[in-house]
């Protein structure tokens, strides 16, 4: 058949109404922002114009495989999507070119999408070639522009895209990027066209593929790092959260005090009225003893954990707390000057110290149910840790009461433990660590009923 | 005459104290004497470092000076007197005192605030002194004295049963009854410094010889008083089934 200017932009109709509706859908997915209805279709008009004359010419003079044209068709594409977008999105013009350039990228590669399915161009010489290559466009433009939009909503890149739109002053480059999408893609395409060079290699498609890769690995490992960090804040929130409630536990105890100390002083009063001095200097002596016993040892214990200034070392004796604190066994912590670091790698420091307190948990709670007491004298707390560093290095000393002497010769044999078979690998593994580091030592005594373990982590290759 | 340090930048507890002191050491009759007491810590190291004797000290944990806290004034102490008798004095539940005793050995501590409580744990501090220094002077124990870390411990010689090489070199582990603990060293030095209690069984081990129990032969195994075992060499044994014969 033969094609006349008049022919060919009436046939182009369909074909640009296809593409303003695929920009539409494509814009919608993008940014989740709504056009008005009657500027959106009034809209179609100048943008139909725009487009359908300068295309039907290069059509009639065969100019679609030239780059220069498709530069320019795509130029007026995005000038064309530019100002629909601004008229009925009401949006700002850089909001309105950026977005135009974009959806016109997007645009471009949906349109192409469809030459998957192809094995050779159409005949557009005989009517029945140029009804199946339009249907197809349309059918495909919209099918695929549909789900390149539903991709983008699934992904939620809307936020993000409307955020780095919102930042007025960063970013400046990468929308000078955004705004040649289009025609870098056309570029791209044409460098990559036809240029079976070097056994078939394509420097192109290669150096697309690495920016592909760099971008995909760029990304998982950033997001893996992100994850990392939510860990720790998490770790750090539920510190936050325990100290928190240790404090409302010392308030707590401060108004049951308050209450009982009004009470008191009003009796003492009357005796202070008379005169009676001795039993106003008792008062004194059991009002402060009292309150240490019931305050002052909470404060303490929370100054102490506050001087652990490892964060892993800190996370763990805060779940360590938490579970003696469930076991019911009393756990004492001193820490008089801040821990900040060990000559030990975090992970094995907390394996250690973990293994020391879980052995020293365990031997207290068989302690307590064999019903005997600590020695005379003895402080009553079930497990004390002390950390203490200072110029010579840290050292770690974990102890609690036993029923009867371990076999101190046999605590290190593999797999025996006091408490049963199959329990006493973790001194076992502690032992691995100690006999790593190069300036790590151990010592471990019975006195008194009381079993220590010291664990000393010396600074420098010399720390002996 | 055993001398009595006394750090407090409060004149009025230190007064206090030395009060108390005096008047217990008149009625007891303990052979001590106070010899400093100052709120300034260079004063009490430097009548130290002229005395250079064993002592007891009763140090402010606070001390409102830049150089030296009660902790790092231990630990001056402990360099000149290393068996020395340090007492903590503290208010109320400011003190992590299981690390003074077990950084410095520390002895105990008193609190002040209640004059009570503060004259009978400054009595009881010298009855444990007094009993302590008449038990060592009764008994001649050797020590075997070893640096743990920045520590000196002190282990009675008849409480080690074997001293063994560790895997790494210069490491030595050491068995006592009550404790065992690593720390560098050789073997061979070992040998020659505790040279006629202590026997080379082995390459690997040096044994107690006050703690044999028995020989096991089939196994070629020492076995020691609680049970613990090490091997023995061919070697050593000749020198193992006389010194046990006696």
């Amino acid at each position: 058949m033969e094609y006349t200017l008049w022919n060919v932009i009436l046939l182009n109709i369909p074909l640009v109404l296809a593409e303003y509706v695929c920009c539409m859908i494509l814009t919608r997915g993008l940014t989740k922002c709504r056009p008005q209805g009657k500027a959106a279709v009034l809209m179609l008009l100048p943008y139909s114009l725009l487009l359908i004359l300068p295309s039907s010419v290069f059509y009639l003079h065969d100019l679609f495989g030239e780059v220069s044209a498709l530069l320019a068709l795509s130029l007026l594409e995005t000038a064309g999507w530019t100002v629909t977008l601004r008229a009925a999105w009401k949006k700002s013009w850089q909001w309105s070119l950026i977005t135009g350039a974009m959806v016109v990228f997007l645009y471009g590669i949906t349109d192409e999408m469809g030459g998957f399915f192809l094995t050779r161009n159409f005949d557009l010489k005989n009517p029945a070639g140029l009804a199946a290559y339009m249907g197809s466009s349309i059918l495909g433009i919209l099918f695929f522009g549909s789900l390149v939009a539903m991709l983008l909503a699934k992904c939620r890149l809307s936020e993000a895209y409307n955020g780095f739109l919102e930042q007025e002053t960063s970013f400046r480059g990468w929308k000078a990027v955004i705004i040649l999408l289009p025609y870098l893609k056309i570029l791209c395409v044409e460098a990559v066209n036809e240029r079976l060079i070097l056994n078939n290699s394509n420097p192109m498609i290669s150096l697309l593929f690495l920016l592909l890769v760099l971008g995909v690995l760029n990304y998982a490992l950033q997001s893996d790092a992100q994850k990392k960090q939510l860990g720790q804040q998490q770790v750090s929130l539920e510190q936050q959260k325990l100290y928190i409630r240790n404090l409302e536990s010392v308030q707590q105890d401060v108004r049951i005090f308050r209450h009982d100390f009004k009470n008191r002083m009003a009796g003492i009063r009357l005796r202070a009225d008379e005169g009676d001095l001795e039993a106003v200097q008792e008062f004194l002596a059991e009002v402060t003893g009292d309150f240490e016993k019931k305050v002052g040892e909470k404060i303490f214990q929370a100054s102490q954990m506050g001087n652990i200034q490892i964060m892993e070392l800190k996370g763990l004796l805060a779940v360590k707390t938490m579970e003696m604190q469930k076991r019911k066994i009393s756990f004492y912590l001193e820490a008089a000057v801040p821990v900040t670091s060990a000559d030990l790698s975090a992970a094995d420091l907390c394996r250690a110290v973990g293994i020391l307190l879980d052995n020293a948990m365990e031997a207290a709670e068989e302690f307590r149910l064999c019903g005997k007491h600590p020695e005379e004298g003895e402080d009553h707390s079930a497990v004390k840790a002390i950390f203490c560093q200072d110029a010579s290095g840290l050292s770690v000393i974990v102890s609690n009461p036993v029923r009867e002497e371990a076999d101190l010769s046999r605590i290190w044999e593999e797999g025996y433990s006091t408490r049963g078979a199959g329990r006493g690998t973790g001194l076992t593994s502690l032992r691995r660590i100690v006999e790593a580091g190069s300036n790590i030592s151990l010592r471990t005594s019975w006195d008194h009923g009381i079993f220590t373990q010291e664990l000393q982590i010396g600074t420098g290759v010399n720390g002996k | 005459m055993i001398p009595i340090y006394l750090c407090d930048d409060a004149p009025g507890i230190r007064r206090e104290i030395r009060r108390e002191l005096e008047k217990e050491i008149l009625i007891s009759g303990y052979d001590m004497e106070i010899v400093c007491d100052s709120g300034n810590p260079r004063e009490i190291l430097k009548t130290l470092g002229e005395k250079r004797q064993r002592g007891i000290y009763f140090l402010d944990v606070d001390l409102k000076e830049a150089q030296y806290t009660g902790f790092t004034l231990g630990q001056e102490i402990r360099k000149t007197d290393p068996r020395g008798f340090l007492i903590y004095v503290t208010a109320y539940g400011e003190l992590a005192f299981d690390t003074f005793r077990y950084k410095l050995e520390a002895l105990d501590y008193i609190v002040k605030g209640n004059r009570q409580e503060m004259y009978q744990g400054i009595r009881r501090c010298l009855e444990v002194i007094e009993e302590r220094l008449r038990r060592e002077h009764g008994e001649e124990r050797p020590y075997f004295t070893v640096k743990f870390m920045d520590t000196l411990r002190h282990i009675p010689l008849d409480e080690i049963l074997f001293f063994e090489t560790g895997e790494k070199s210069h490491r030595i582990i050491l068995h006592g009854i009550r404790e065992t603990m690593d720390f560098t060293g050789s073997i061979r030095e070992l040998e020659k410094e505790l040279a006629g209690r202590f026997v080379r069984v082995h390459r690997a081990y040096l044994a107690n010889a006050d703690l044999v129990k028995s020989l096991d032969m089939r196994q070629k195994k020492v076995v020691f008083v609680n049970g613990e075992t090490c091997l023995f060499s061919r070697k050593a044994k000749k020198e193992l089934l006389e010194l046990l014969g006696d």
